[in-house]
């Protein structure tokens, strides 16, 4: 299988005699959505910081377009095409929403017309973050954020994107309005890791499916070997 | 009817271009600095030039201060200390080898960006109370080797230097000085604070994280504004000696950096003219206390409640929160 981000046998953890995850591998297929599943405080998230450098692993590699990314300092990864959309919010609450949007887009060192010009752009989008872009972004609610967030995302355009447990805490038609968006960024040519408790929406949106349970990956496949009977299915992938 | 639909419009333009600059604050900072420059006119003895002068050097250490503490939110409580090295880099220059002072006031610049630079690189890893403290053992340490070198630095009797512009000058010339320092070091700071540097370092402040995961090399940057923070203190310092002719080990206490963090903090942390406003009223202010014989770091405190429990975004702050709502969203 073509690979766009592969992880060879990652072993991680926050501190040096406590293992969080065991061992794990995975592979990003280009233009797919790749999604997983597990429990809270299965490593989930843990490998989405171990991948995007947050945490430093103890073994193993990761590469990315064949290139070793192990030891990317995670600043550097908006250079590379690599996005990270947690489910805790990254906004900076006292800057407001227009500097938001700057930063990452200057990161990226795009000329001035350019980035007036996608800046425009993601205004006509999201035409209530245009009304609102002189205010703070503490200032917007919970799903104005995560449209934020979002914004973010369609600005910087990234080859690769993490999105972890992306409805958490919103209104269900705010979490509609994301998964929507969530396909709308496969179109735009992303690559996709979806992390989600929603195992049938994970199961839906994905091509391709790990279950993650303590640390380790225990079931992998595409979407059509976990379809019927899920939760007899998600019981036994989970070890319950 | 025609004048009134025109101010209008011209009204509309000035604020969108207020608010698409983000000019509001320098154009308070400027306003103040021209209260500033024709506040000798009113006030006519040569005491009350003086206390301006020294009000003019703690603005420009909170300025200084502002940027690490109220933009890149590293709550550093070295400011003195990093006064006190500017006072002694061109002072001990000037003293023993007859460096012209312009040029010590040079080296103040260069030695205070440098340990700025070094500090800050220690610093890194460190965040709130583990930072405090390790910039206060900094700051006892450069005060307590200043004090002990008594050989080079004369310790507790200070080091005596020649004036910027040589006896018999009035405390005016100084005032003026340090006020053309001030409005450069202002319009700098706008500019700075306006462009992707800016934004780096108030992201940095809001969520270092979150900061590293949008592109900003938070490492890079914070060193940066320590640099910058303690260069703006330095600066303050170098042109302080040549003022009062004696450098002392006494700026680098901790209550003259706990005066520097305060001004900033009542004026309005993380913004431009906040520290301005702040040492501009507050030492005058606590000079004005004394002149009744009472405490004035007790005055000076009691302000500090004051305004951290009902105004915490300071005085000029929360008048700039008021303008902000009134100018641009009516």
């Amino acid at each position: 299988m073509e690979s766009l981000l592969e992880v060879e046998n990652i072993t991680l953890g926050y501190s040096e005699d406590i293992d969080i995850l065991h061992n794990v591998s995975i592979n990003i297929a280009p233009s797919t959505i790749t999604g997983m599943i597990g429990l809270n405080g299965s490593g989930k998230t843990t490998l989405i910081k171990g991948i995007y450098g947050f945490l430093k692993p103890k073994q193993g590699r990761i590469l990315f377009e064949g290139e070793d990314i192990t030891d990317i300092k995670p600043y550097s990864l908006i250079y590379k095409g690599i996005w990270y959309l947690p489910q805790d919010s990254s906004l900076f609450p006292y800057l407001s929403i227009e500097d938001n949007l700057y930063i990452p887009i200057k990161s990226l060192q795009l000329s001035r017309n350019e980035m007036k010009k996608r800046i425009k752009e993601i205004f006509e989008q999201f035409p209530d973050l245009g009304e609102k872009r002189k205010k703070k972004a503490g200032n917007l609610s919970g799903g104005q954020q995560k449209m934020l967030e979002c914004a973010m995302v369609l600005l910087v355009r990234p080859k690769l994107l993490f999105v972890d447990e992306p409805v958490v805490g919103l209104a269900p038609k705010v979490a509609t309005e994301m998964y929507e968006r969530i396909v709308e960024f496969l179109h735009w040519g992303m690559t996709i890791f979806l992390i989600d408790h929603n195992v049938r929406k994970v199961i839906e949106l994905s091509s391709y499916v790990y279950v993650m349970s303590l640390g380790r990956i225990t079931s992998e496949g595409p979407k059509d070997h976990f379809e019927g009977e899920l939760k007899q299915q998600v019981r036994h992938w989970l070890g319950l | 009817m025609n004048t009134s639909i025109g101010l209008r419009s011209y009204w509309k333009k000035c604020r969108q271009v207020i608010e698409e600059k983000r000019a509001l604050d320098l154009i308070f900072s400027l306003m103040s600095l021209l209260v500033i420059a024709i506040l000798p006119i009113f006030l006519t003895s040569a005491y009350w030039h003086g206390v301006l002068v020294v009000a003019m050097f703690y603005a420009l250490a909170a300025i200084g201060w502002n940027l690490l503490g109220g933009y890149t939110g590293q709550f550093s409580i070295a400011p003195g200390a990093f006064c006190l090295i500017g006072m002694y880099s061109s002072a001990l220059l000037v003293h023993y080898w007859d460096w012209n002072p312009y040029l010590g006031i040079f080296m103040s610049v260069v030695s205070t960006a440098t340990i700025g630079l070094l500090l800050g690189w220690i610093c890194l890893r460190l965040r709130g109370p583990y930072l405090a403290l390790t910039t206060i053992a900094f700051a006892e340490i450069i005060r307590g080797v200043i004090r002990f070198s008594y050989d080079i630095t004369r310790g507790d009797l200070g080091l005596s230097v020649p004036k910027l512009y040589g006896s018999g000058v009035g405390h005016l010339d100084y005032y003026y000085t340090f006020l053309l320092v001030v409005i450069i070091v202002q319009i700098f700071l706008y500019f700075l604070i306006k462009s992707k540097i800016g934004l780096y370092l108030q992201s940095i402040r809001d969520d270092e994280v979150a900061a590293s995961g949008r592109g900003v090399n938070v490492v890079w940057w914070k060193t940066f504004a320590f640099a910058l923070s303690s260069l703006i203190c330095g600066l303050a310092g170098g042109l302080y000696v040549h003022f009062i002719g004696l450098a002392s080990p006494e700026m680098g206490l901790l209550m003259n950096s706990g005066l520097i963090i305060g001004m900033a903090v009542i004026g309005g942390m993380g913004t431009l003219a906040g520290p301005l406003v702040g040492g501009l009223i507050l030492h005058p202010l606590s000079e004005y206390v004394r002149e009744f014989g009472v405490q004035h770091m007790v005055v000076f405190s009691f302000l500090i409640i004051v305004v951290v429990r009902f105004w915490r975004a300071g005085l000029y702050g929360s008048l700039k929160n008021i303008l902000e709502r009134l100018i641009f969203h009516g």
